[in-house]
């Protein structure tokens, strides 16, 4: 059993597990586009309406 | 929860089909084409109404009908043709028992409960928020609470997806790595996990937003979490119509894929960028930074893209390669055409590649940059983009699939072969002027979600260059050919699914 698992390569022992890869499909996602971006909008500066 | 009385062994593929991951499937799939049905009747007066020359919707009816259309075509259709393949793709495809099944009939009711809901309150006028619902447009709770059910219905599906991969790989029923088209599913489903989950993460503030206990909610904020679900749920599509495409493969002319690492490498590119795509929505907005919108829109998005270019080379070569092992080597494109051109499985995936990359994957690349995005967002160009992507690529492949599931999976003899052929291109020509017409009024500046492109009630007179009617036209006749392929979708698949003869079981006849 050891001696297959060897045999197997590194990308397709990644590829063969599937809850290494959903980590990834959420944190990526996550990161660079959900908590970047409420960052960016939690940080603009507010609006104030001048004028008569 | 089953037992050996609950299988039986598919002649065509010798698998182990289990009766409850059989019902479960064909209850999905049936559901989805109930769905399909109502979508494209308000496709049938949506379009009618965009015609300048029937204009057949008063404004009200109008909004009301494209609300629907968008959530019954995009959302309900779709999600429950994509559960039905995730349990296809994970019970018998892994010669497996399915995995929780009666967790999967409460997720099956959740979903339908859900999209009951929804569409009683858009018919009922409660909830004209178009598919997008931006705040602070406001429906009514229910609706809220409708897209919530179904959110989570969905989402339990998903659960029930990644537990039958653990209980097959537990007890053993596959050797190695899972099947490609199950690969591909797992990465649907992962995508679709997110997607879900930003759809909790916005609806569910949204729907106490709408009964008072939260008083502001920031647009901005809404439409940056709400993309995350709205386009996201599109990349389900792609994910899970590109496994569709494997599958067909395999189905119509027996090919299988010349290079898996390739293939399984394009999936993967799809599982770590291509829910980065929701940025797009959001590129005139001025508060995010350039980078937020380079990294999420270029960088990172065009790996994706990568993707389905490997995608549409690979699958053309992978049936190229079986059918010139069938002995179809003259000159460069006999194995193009002796391909089995007179099934439906055949032209509905090589249509659907077609119209998904060239119409709707060449629009959306171009239509994602930051300049044109400014100048297309809102016209009816960006309609045509995702009629090419959903329509003609997803729909058009899930519309073959169905053909050969019915016999598969239902056991049942398909209703009008030469029907369901013919209907395959039907809709292919339908959708390619649809999207074409809608295109290039589009371009021309004809706005989208609009009820009348004359402006003839508008206070401020305007009037398109005649070229736009013309598109508008063109758009118009297509969605009626489309629209007719649809309905005959529609007829073969019940007549087939309800009244086509039962298989003997040991009957191997797939078409």
């Amino acid at each position: 059993m050891a001696e297959e698992k060897d045999k197997i390569s590194a990308w397709q022992l990644m590829f063969d597990d599937i809850s290494l890869l959903f980590l990834l499909g959420m944190v990526i996602p996550t990161v660079l586009y959900l908590l970047w971006g409420v960052m960016e909008y939690a940080n603009a500066p507010i609006a104030t309406i001048t004028g008569p | 929860m089953s037992n050996e009385l609950d299988v039986r062994t598919c002649p065509i593929t010798g698998k182990k089909v289990f009766k409850n991951a059989q019902n479960l499937i064909w209850i999905n799939a049936v559901t989805a084409v109930v769905f399909i049905l109502i979508g494209g009747i308000m496709a049938f007066t949506v379009a009618m109404t965009r015609w300048p020359a029937v204009h057949l919707l008063s404004a009200d009816m109008f909004y009301r009908f494209l609300t629907a259309h968008g959530f019954n075509m995009l959302i309900f259709w779709i999600v429950f043709f994509e559960i039905a393949g995730l349990y296809f793709g994970s019970a018998v495809l892994l010669n497996s028992r399915l995995a929780a099944p009666r967790l999967a009939w409460f997720a099956y009711i959740l979903m339908l409960v859900g999209a009951i809901i929804v569409d009683i309150m858009i018919f009922t006028g409660k909830a004209t928020v178009m598919f997008t619902s931006y705040v602070p447009l406001k429906a009514d709770p229910l609706y809220y609470v409708g897209v919530i059910l179904f959110a989570v219905g969905a989402l339990i599906g998903c659960a029930i997806f990644f537990g039958t991969l653990a209980v097959a790989k537990a007890e053993k029923t596959y050797e190695g790595s899972v099947p490609l088209v199950t690969f591909g599913l797992s990465a649907a489903a992962i995508i679709a996990v997110w997607t879900l989950a930003c759809g909790a993460i916005i609806y569910i503030p949204t729907f106490l937003w709408s009964i008072g206990l939260i008083q502001n909610l920031d647009a901005a904020m809404y439409r940056l979490i709400f993309w995350g679900l709205g386009h996201a749920s599109q990349q389900i599509n792609v994910t899970a119509m590109v496994s569709v495409w494997y599958l067909l493969a395999t189905l119509t002319v027996g090919a299988k894929p010349v290079n898996e690492k390739i293939c399984r490498s394009a999936f993967v590119l799809y599982i770590l960028f291509i829910n980065l795509a929701p940025e797009h929505h959001l590129l005139t907005d001025p508060t995010l930074s350039p980078w937020h919108k380079m990294v999420n829109t270029s960088y990172m998005m065009y790996l994706a893209v990568l993707a389905s270019m490997i995608h549409a080379l690979a699958i053309p070569m992978t049936a190229e390669v079986a059918q010139r092992k069938k002995g179809y080597t003259k000159g460069m494109f006999e194995w193009l055409t002796k391909a089995p051109w007179n099934e439906p499985g055949f032209p509905a995936m090589i249509f659907s590649l077609i119209l998904f990359g060239f119409i709707g994957g060449i629009t959306g690349v171009t239509y994602g940059t930051e300049q044109l995005s400014i100048k297309s967002h809102n016209t009816w160009a960006l309609t045509g983009h995702y009629h090419g992507t959903v329509v003609g690529g997803t729909t058009l492949a899930f519309m073959g699939l169905t053909y050969y599931v019915i016999p598969l999976i239902f056991r049942r003899n398909l209703i009008g072969k030469k029907w369901a052929t013919a209907q395959v291109y039907i809709y292919a020509i339908g959708i390619t002027l649809l999207t074409i017409g809608m295109g290039g009024a589009g371009t021309l500046g004809s706005p989208r979600r609009h009820w009348d492109v004359t402006f003839a009630d508008a206070i401020i007179p305007f009037s398109f260059d005649p070229t736009v009617i013309l598109f508008t036209t063109i758009a118009a006749i297509g969605g009626l050919i489309a629209v007719t392929g649809g309905a005959i979708y529609v007829g073969v698949s019940v007549l087939s699914v309800f009244f086509g003869r039962k298989l003997a079981p040991n009957e191997a006849k797939l078409l």
